[in-house]
């Protein structure tokens, strides 16, 4: 019941909750080390690009341990810590060890065939490799996750492919990654105060204004175009316009929909953000190069599954940088586009519940006219997405010790590399490669050929190519016009 | 609960009692309601992109000009 909730209900029981955990967990083990010189994070693997194999990874801090040290501490380390999550949330323990067990090694095999210097070098690194050729797919090892949990999770037996879903969980995943990325925007921010502080305005006022045009205009084109009644409609516009399935659910939650209205659409969130995942990031690399950052936040707006979105954001990162790097001779530091792109996801995720609220409201006053039922104003709280306090909670210690502990912004961020480095950059990019295994594995495209879909698919693929992605892509250009990455400092 | 199809339609059909409803019922499109939803909230929609735009545009935007 509803009125039973309070404000901390969900602490230890939520994926989001244990995001904030576990990614809060893992930046204080940074700050600690950067602080004491204590070295808590040096085991944290660390993939490079290859031409002999056993250079493919190696331990962040490689005078702590041997790779293979790292790479078992790793596993280890990171088994546990998410078995105390899955404890906590109830899930079966057993069988959540040995499917994440399945999916970190797919994860790792991933990664490093992705980083084989024949694949991912780019022009200007082929000497350093030997080497004289290259694909020069940057984030390779990204689209290997993809493609290795998309076989596993359409072509593989049953069984199995069940078996493996217990421990691929791309939404919590993320959301610690999320987490880290915070970590990563306030060790930034230190250096570049000002840009970090524009960007997060930007993304703010953006997602604001596209969210107002969004979900009306999808509401009318569910209604008036494909004759959707107003729960299905509503359920859709809230799913295609804000964050996906978590909005369908609350809006569903909201307006009091039928248990399968928002079942049906979470589905097909799904499967549409995998599909906008393979195809965006290339053709916002080719075609908009000039403006990386509008790129970036305009994925956050049309992506809306938080993991597809980081997901796309960060092969964009990857394909832009290495442009950038060939054609114009640039650095762009890597994270300022894949930042933008979380950016503007994060602020959609925290309208859910204002969002929510609203429409419980007009659902209760307006629509049914249910006498003597009051919205609970709590209701923004619950839905708010909590791995997000963990973001910031991140970027403003990082900001606070950066700016408070050292004589000066260069000391400081000299300081803080030793134990944020390894946290923000290999930790955050091993938990994007278990994230894009993770999608592969939950994505079941024969979801799409379910009784009764057929007509929402339809709706839901017009509504995203004309409606949502365009003005997506326009606003998201005007309110990031001109910003580009910051260079990287020789 | 499961969707059946019949005559060309989904049906959504209760497993234990039989019960059946159109999965995607015709409702139709009610001014008051559907209408006001949708031209309030583009109305507000435009506006508040005006303000913001305005002010992102003159406090940062511009700065990046060139």
């Amino acid at each position: 019941m509803a009125e039973e909730r309070k404000w901390y209900t969900g602490m230890f029981s939520t994926e989001d909750w244990w995001a904030f955990w576990l990614g809060t967990f893992f930046v204080l083990l940074g700050i600690i080390t950067s602080l004491s010189g204590v070295d808590l994070v040096g085991w944290i693997i660390k993939f490079g690009k290859w031409v002999a194999i056993e250079k493919s990874f190696k331990a962040s801090h490689p005078d702590l341990m041997s790779p293979v040290a790292a790479l078992i501490a790793t596993y280890i380390i990171l088994m546990l810590t998410t078995a105390i999550g899955a404890y906590f949330m109830k899930w079966d323990i057993k069988k959540y060890i040995g499917a994440f067990t399945i999916v970190f090694w797919l994860s790792v095999l991933s990664y490093i065939i992705g980083e084989n210097a024949y694949i991912a070098a780019t022009e200007l690194d082929r000497a350093k490799y030997g080497i004289d050729w290259s694909l020069s797919l940057g984030g390779a090892f990204y689209i290997m996750a993809l493609i290795i949990g998309l076989i596993i999770g359409n072509l593989a037996p049953k069984g199995f492919r069940e078996f493996v879903k217990l421990g691929a969980r791309p939404e919590w995943f993320i959301k610690v990654a999320i987490v880290m990325l915070g970590a990563k925007l306030g060790y930034l921010a230190i250096k570049s105060l000002g840009y970090a502080v524009h960007l997060l305005a930007a993304g703010a006022s953006a997602t604001i204004a596209a969210y107002l045009l969004f979900w009306p205009l999808a509401f009318l084109a569910g209604r008036k175009l494909f004759k959707l009644s107003r729960e299905w409609a509503a359920c859709l516009a809230s799913g295609i316009s804000i964050c996906g399935v978590s909005a369908a659910i609350a809006t569903a939650g909201a307006i009091r929909a039928r248990p399968i209205v928002p079942v049906m659409i979470s589905a097909l969130i799904v499967v549409f953000a995998v599909i906008e995942l393979i195809i965006l990031p290339g053709v916002l690399a080719a075609f908009w190069f000039n403006e990386p950052i509008a790129a970036g936040a305009s994925l956050g707006l049309t992506v809306k599954t938080d993991g597809a979105d980081a997901a796309a954001g960060a092969i964009l990162d990857e394909l832009m940088r290495s442009r950038a790097a060939l054609e114009l001779g640039q650095q762009w530091e890597e994270g300022w586009i894949l930042m933008s792109a979380v950016n503007t996801k994060i602020w959609i995720d925290m309208f859910i519940g204002v969002w929510a609220f609203v429409l419980a409201t007009i659902w209760v006053y307006k629509v049914e006219r249910r006498p003597g039922e009051k919205v609970q104003k709590m209701e923004i709280w619950w839905r708010f997405p909590k791995f997000v306090l963990g973001y910031f909670l991140a970027m403003f210690l990082l900001l606070f010790i950066g700016f408070n502990l050292y004589p000066d912004s260069a000391t400081a961020y000299k300081a803080l590399t030793l134990g944020i480095k390894p946290v923000e950059g290999s930790l955050r990019k091993f938990f994007f490669v278990l994230t894009f295994t993770s999608i592969g594995i939950v994505t079941d495209f024969r979801a799409l050929r379910q009784e009764g879909l057929g007509k929402l698919t339809l709706a839901y693929a017009f509504i995203l190519a004309v409606i949502i992605i365009p003005i997506g892509w326009l606003i998201a250009w005007l309110f990031h016009m001109g910003m580009m990455p910051p260079t990287v400092s020789p | 609960m499961e969707i059946v199809k019949m005559e060309g339609e989904d049906i959504l059909r209760c497993t234990s009692c039989s019960y059946e409803k159109p999965l995607i019922a015709i409702e139709p499109w009610d001014p008051a309601i559907d209408g006001s939803l949708v031209k309030f909230s583009v109305i507000a929609g435009v506006i508040t992109m005006a303000i913001l735009w305005t002010i992102i545009y003159f406090t940062i935007l511009v700065q990046y000009k060139g």
